[in-house]
């Protein structure tokens, strides 16, 4: 298969695969983040937590995590795909 | 550039000399030291979605206390936000507004830190 990093230069290679670890570990941490709270997204741990189920704190702070790490990941995606976009013309 | 790299820099740029030791910016939060010992953890979401919490000794025992934007408190006047006081108890937010900038709403709390960590609360 070919790698989508074969005709990129390697300064650039680098940029694009670091833009890659960022969406794999943002992924990957809101997952761990999620599962520590027991919830399967950031809107079912904020109901757990205003209906009482789940204690405020750190409740709160990892529904919090989960939405940066989401948006953080989305960013990267949007990065890389303008930049494979860019250099790929 | 997301929303704790630019506090990073707004907090470097106003409050450096207060620092102690070098912020860490983690892929979900900021963590700050104040030179009076204060521990300061930022997650900021989004304008209105925000925790801001600290800890600090006082009288020999750790004290946290915290302000965010949990919707858990309908009945106090600056509903969303309000601040955990070091016993739990849960008032009115005195500093921070979900319309302000994050910049604006961190140097508020920062300022009140450095002054008093426990906001002229006293403890339980």
């Amino acid at each position: 298969m070919e790698s989508i990093y074969e005709h990129v230069s390697p300064e650039i290679a680098a940029e694009l695969q670091q833009t890659a670890k960022v969406i794999y570990e943002t992924r990957e941490n809101r997952r761990r983040v999620l599962q520590h709270a027991g919830a399967t997204d950031e809107a079912a741990l904020l109901d757990s937590i205003v209906s009482g189920t789940v204690a405020e704190h750190p409740a709160y702070e990892l529904y919090l995590a989960a939405r940066i790490l989401a948006d953080t990941c989305e960013a990267a995606r949007t990065t890389l795909a303008a930049r494979l976009k860019e250099v790929n013309r | 550039m997301n929303q704790h790299t630019e506090l990073l820099e707004h907090v470097v740029a106003h409050f450096g000399d207060r620092l102690h030791g070098a912020p860490q910016l983690t892929q979900d939060a900021l963590a700050l030291s104040l030179d009076n010992g204060v521990q300061l953890t930022i997650r900021y979401a989004s304008t209105d979605a925000y925790s801001l919490r600290w800890r600090f000794q006082a009288g020999g025992n750790e004290i946290e206390m915290g302000i965010d934007t949990a919707p858990t408190h309908p009945t106090l006047a600056t509903h969303p936000n309000h601040l955990h006081l070091s016993g739990g108890r849960a008032v009115a937010d005195p500093l921070t507004r979900t319309d302000a900038s994050p910049a604006d709403n961190l140097s508020a709390v920062i300022e009140a830190l450095l002054r008093d960590p426990q906001l002229d609360f006293p403890l339980p």
